[in-house]
């Protein structure tokens, strides 16, 4: 039979042992339900990452965990593995954000209640995205890098604080590369899907930080803007 | 923080989502000349009055002669 559709029946037969939905699954494996059905029904192999990351989600240790991380790679050589299976993945990208945000070449001056209230939303939890809304020339550029200036100083954010330009930006299609900009990345994305799993593990905060986002985001929009079908 | 959205609403207002969907730990602040019109967003409009203190301490900084007071009424 072929390897890929007996790890795919194996895979199918744990996730039904422990009751989870596929979409259990994929969420609690941070890989893409539609990477999970195309597992089951043999049609893609894992990375050693994904799964390593499958396993444990499932509980797997000893013989039965050996057994599963064997047939997950059974008939893959070396030299047929993709290669970002083979990169290290600390190497390509760095888990704190690098590139500086903008330099203000003069004082921030006025605003000061707004400041303080945006810096106050900025801290809530549950505050996800604030958008400055006013017209051009009203200083929302200013207010919002002065308060992205004190919160990267605060360390409110333990992977870093990242400034995306999108005023030079025309089409739609240049929005990631001003993304992948800000945040200080290579424009040929580092990472595939499979590896989302391994950043958050790195990071040390599952499914929370920014390399999530690279992950994620490469997988899914990178790679069809750099690489179009 | 992305600036300056408005020309690219639509587009940036997708990719927030997949982000604020994606990654629970991080948090955008966008600025645009109207709100990207997400239900997650919290828009903060930005108006052009500044407060007296603001005013008086923009005034000391631009001016040669010192620290003076503005008024406004």
């Amino acid at each position: 039979m072929d390897p890929a559709l007996v790890f795919g029946m194996l895979l199918r037969r744990h996730r039904k042992a422990h009751d989870l939905s596929q979409e259990a699954l994929a969420q609690r494996a941070f890989c893409a339900l539609d990477t999970i059905k195309k597992l089951e029904s043999g049609r893609r192999r894992p990375s050693r990452q994904l799964a390593a990351q499958l396993a444990e989600v499932l509980g797997l240790s000893g013989a039965e965990r050996d057994a599963f991380l064997t047939a997950a790679r059974a008939g893959i050589s070396a030299d047929t593995a993709a290669p970002d299976e083979q990169a290290p993945l600390t190497a390509v990208v760095p888990t704190t954000i690098q590139r500086p945000l903008p330099q203000q070449v003069t004082p921030f001056i006025g605003r000061t209640n707004e400041l303080a209230h945006l810096l106050h939303l900025i801290a809530q939890p549950d505050t996800r995205l604030i958008t400055l809304v006013a017209p051009g020339g009203m200083g929302k550029t200013r207010l919002a890098l002065s308060a992205a200036e004190r919160i990267r100083d605060a360390e409110l954010f333990p992977n870093g604080v990242a400034f995306a330009a999108l005023a030079p930006v025309i089409e739609p299609t240049g929005i990631d590369p001003a993304l992948a900009d800000g945040l200080g990345l290579p424009l040929i994305p580092p990472v595939r899907a499979a590896h989302a799993a391994n950043y958050s593990t790195i990071c040390g905060r599952k499914n929370c930080c920014w390399c999530w986002i690279i992950a994620s985001i490469c997988a899914s929009r990178w790679l069809n803007w750099l690489i179009p079908s | 923080m992305l600036d300056n959205c408005e020309h690219l609403r639509e587009s940036v207002a997708e990719l927030a989502h997949t982000v604020l969907t994606e990654a629970s730990g991080v948090t955008l602040l966008a600025t645009s000349r109207e709100r990207l019109g997400l239900r997650a967003e919290t828009p903060l409009p930005l108006d052009g009055m500044v407060t007296e203190a603001d005013g008086a301490a923009l005034f000391a900084t631009t001016s040669p002669h010192g620290a003076a007071r503005l008024y406004i009424g």
